[in-house]
């Protein structure tokens, strides 16, 4: 069964409280053990109420008797007179069946109702004792027309002499309308007097009194003392009860119910009981459950909180507003997520600023937004960057580097500068520079963000290392590749050449030769050394000088090409080289060549409609040692030109990214075969510069060379 | 510049499609590329480079390197030089007399199946 924490909690919390259900439970047994001790104290406290009715209904009567004759013997009074008083009481207490105004000697004063003949009543059960000195007393009871009567006398006093006696019949029957107080509805009260006799049965009939008369527990209450009933039958029904003694008549006030009523009531009292475990337990439940919910809602927020910074919303915060334990963990996690998130930022910041480092290797371009990445890291108004200058040891910043500042928005104001921090940028345990940042506002830069710059320095330093070293090769491999280079302009007996080379940003191999040979020949090259920087550049100055070499030997151009493809092929590591080798004989107008890979120059002759392709067949150099290459011939006639290129020209692309090609070459040449050599070569080159727009991609070079007479 | 090279089989040949550019900085990816794609011990490969616009020395001399190491493996590689100027380079440079280049993806599978040594 799958549980969430907010369930786990609950059942936790429920876990807990099965000691106390246990213990609930034992302590409901035990208590259900002593209900019928709690019942029978029921029956005894009924009993003992019973007991105290009777003796109130008694002294209620005694007080009124009192009362009756205080009033009819502090003055004379007329015996009409007291009966009329009597008559009058009586009518206000239906109980007083008679009431008997009775002197001392005991003989009838008055009687209301009044009696048919006077009475001695000196020896009245009742009378009696209160001649000889009781304020009160009772007789046995008697039964008028099947009533319970009983007669009560008592003592009126003048000055301690008993002054007279008043004696009335009490109808028992008023204590039906008095005893059932209390009494539920099962139960039965009984009066029995002292000698057992039933008085009052409340529930009539009487249940088998003279079974009760027998019963220990009866006698034990008319002996005075109060006793529980136990194993009482009434022939079909079983009893349970009490019975309490009647101060002062020696009678006794007995309860009784069926076993199987009190039982139920028992029953009914531990249902009640069971109920209120079972709220308690309903109650624990819900408690637990919301417990559990304030124990597991922060866990969830927690959880919710982690979910969302994995998917990456950084600084993801939980709202807690707890003093616990969790709400200290609440605390830690926003603590973290900060963090994160400042981590995360600091790393896209140093990404951006290797981005940066990494971009270009030219100096120029690679200051501005290096220093403005790391300011805008450290969220500094403005950062700087200065160089160690070489020999004076002065701070210099650098050229190329416009505006000096790299400045959020506008320059920073001089003055407006509060607060900088710089460290140095290193290399190799050399400090070349350092890079500072400044803030318009006043602002302390914490020990983190300096470690922070540091790291941004290690970097910037790199890429101004890497810019310098880069910068140094491309000098280097620019002064290889112009040794190589003849003049922009040779003039040769019946030849002239005009040469461009336009070297790319990083240079190339591109390079051509004008070669004069014995017997007025003169050899003419073109060549393109794949790759870029030194090691093209050397490969270069090696080709050039192994051209030199073999033609010099006299040799026909397949066979130079052929002698220079098995120098080159045998150093595997070279790299491939295209180049077309033409011998102009200026004295018959021949022209032999033969092409090694290289693009087919263009000629441009007087007999032809218009410019034609040097076309000859053969395998760059360097690729298989055993090639050989065919040779071809044609004829070049005073004011012919010849246009030799490389693939800068020709594959120089504009802004489309369509290429300059072969036959915009071939149609601008096409109206330049009467113009001045220079201009030809200066054309050619302008055509490419205007439609590639910006720099060279790759080196580019035109050799323009004409016919000038034929010797 | 970009350069898009994705691998793909038909039968026992791998194919790779090569497009974009083919310069000084992106060669070492066709290096790459061709490096992993044959890998098997006799492999069969096909560079298609219909989708190439431009292609430099430094792709050629890539390419008959890696021709050289799969011949030594008893394998094949022909290139599909689909766009004229691409045909065109490598017939100036001599190297359609070196290199197995075909003008279709058709031709370049016939050429790896039927060119395969026979077993040594």
């Amino acid at each position: 069964m799958h549980l969430g924490i907010r369930g786990k909690i609950a059942a936790v919390i429920l876990i807990c409280m099965i000691p106390v259900l246990i213990l609930g439970g034992l302590l409901f047994q035990s208590r259900n053990q002593g209900r019928l001790e709690i019942v029978q104290r029921g029956h005894r406290d009924l009993a003992r109420a019973m007991a105290a009715d009777v003796q109130m209904f008694l002294a209620g009567a005694v007080e009124g008797e009192r009362t009756a004759g205080a009033a009819v013997t502090s003055q004379p009074y007329p015996v009409s007179g007291i009966i009329q008083l009597f008559t009058a009481i009586r009518a206000k207490n239906p109980s007083f069946l008679s009431l008997m105004l009775i002197d001392a000697a005991g003989t009838e004063v008055a009687a209301s109702p009044p009696q048919p003949f006077t009475m001695n009543l000196a020896d009245n059960p009742a009378v009696g004792p209160v001649r000889n000195g009781k304020e009160w007393a009772a007789g046995p009871p008697t039964w008028i027309d099947g009533h319970p009567t009983l007669e009560v006398a008592t003592a009126i006093r003048d000055k301690e002499k008993l002054a007279a006696v008043v004696l009335g019949r009490l109808d028992l029957g008023g204590l039906r309308t008095v005893l059932p107080r209390g009494l539920g509805r099962a139960a039965d009260g009984i009066i029995l007097d002292t000698t057992g006799r039933l008085i009052i049965d409340i529930r009539q009939p009487a249940r088998a009194p003279e079974a009760l008369q027998g019963l220990s527990a009866v006698r034990t209450a008319l002996a005075g003392l109060e006793a529980t009933i136990e194993g009482y039958s009434d022939g079909r029904t079983g009893y349970l009860g009490a019975a309490a003694p009647i101060a002062g008549l020696g009678w006794a006030a007995i309860v009784v119910e069926p076993e199987s009523s009190a039982l139920e009531s028992a029953r009914r009292a531990a249902a009640q009981e069971m109920i209120t475990v079972l709220t308690a337990v309903g109650v624990g439940l819900f408690l637990a459950w919301v417990l559990g919910a304030e124990l597991s809602a922060p866990i969830l927020a927690l959880v919710r909180g982690a979910r969302a910074l994995g998917r990456g919303n950084l600084g993801t915060r939980v709202a807690l507003r707890r003093s616990d334990e969790l709400g200290e963990l609440g605390n830690a996690f926003n603590e973290m997520s900060e963090r994160l998130s400042r981590y995360v930022t600091e790393m896209n910041a140093l990404q951006a600023v290797s981005d940066a480092a990494l971009s270009t290797v030219r100096l120029g371009e690679l200051l501005p937004p290096l220093v403005q990445r790391v300011g805008a890291a450290l969220h500094a108004d403005a950062g700087l960057i200065w160089f160690v200058e070489e020999g004076t040891g002065d701070l210099v910043v650098p050229a190329g580097f416009n505006g000096a500042l790299a400045a959020k928005g506008r320059r920073l104001r001089r003055e407006g500068a509060y607060s900088t921090m710089a460290v140095p940028l290193r290399v190799g345990g050399r400090v070349i520079g350092v890079v500072q940042v400044l803030s318009q506002r006043p602002r302390e830069f914490t020990a983190h963000e300096v470690r922070l710059l540091e790291t941004f320095a290690d970097r910037v330093a790199l890429a101004v290392d890497n810019a310098r070293a880069y910068e140094r090769e491309r000098e280097i491999a620019g002064i290889i590749q112009q040794t190589l280079l003849p003049p922009r302009r040779v003039e040769l007996p019946g030849l002239a050449v005009a040469g461009r080379y336009l070297p790319s940003r990083e240079v190339g191999g591109d390079f051509y030769a004008v070669l004069p040979l014995d017997h007025g020949q003169v050899g003419l090259a073109i060549a393109d050394v794949s790759g870029k920087g030194i090691p093209a550049a050397t490969l270069s100055a090696r080709a050039r000088y192994l051209l030199e070499a073999f033609a010099q030997d006299g040799r026909r151009p397949e066979a130079v090409l052929s002698r220079l493809n098995h120098a080159l092929a045998a150093d595997t590591e070279s790299k491939f080289v295209s180049l077309f080798y033409g011998i102009l004989n200026p004295r018959d107008g021949t022209l032999l060549f033969a092409s090694a890979g290289h693009l087919p120059p263009l000629m441009v002759r007087a007999a032809d409609a218009g410019p034609r392709l040097l076309e000859a067949p053969g395998l760059l150099l360097g690729v298989e040692p055993g090639t050989t290459y065919a040779m071809s011939e044609t004829r070049i006639g005073p004011g012919d030109l010849l246009l030799l290129f490389t693939d800068g020209i020709t594959e120089a692309r504009n802004a489309a990214g369509e290429q300059f090609g072969e036959q915009r070459i071939s149609e601008l040449l096409a109206t330049l075969r009467d113009a001045p050599l220079d201009e030809v070569a200066d054309r050619v080159m302008d055509a490419v510069a205007s439609w590639s727009g910006n720099g060279p991609a790759d080196d580019q070079t035109v050799v323009a060379a004409r016919m000038t007479s034929l010797l | 510049m970009e350069l898009k090279i994705s691998v793909r089989t038909v039968g026992e040949v791998t194919i790779l499609d090569v497009a974009g550019e083919l310069d000084l900085y992106t060669v070492p990816r066709l290096d790459e590329g061709l490096r992993t794609a044959a890998t098997a011990s006799r492999p069969l490969l096909v560079v298609n480079l219909s989708g190439v616009a431009y292609i430099d020395s430094t792709a050629l001399k890539i390419l008959t390197d890696h021709q050289k190491r799969i011949r030594a493996l008893h394998g094949e590689i022909a290139i599909v030089a689909g766009q004229p100027a691409i045909a065109k380079i490598f017939k100036i440079t001599g190297l359609d007399k070196i290199l197995c280049v075909v003008a279709t993806e058709r031709e370049a599978l016939e050429k790896v199946k039927v060119d395969r040594p026979a077993k040594s």
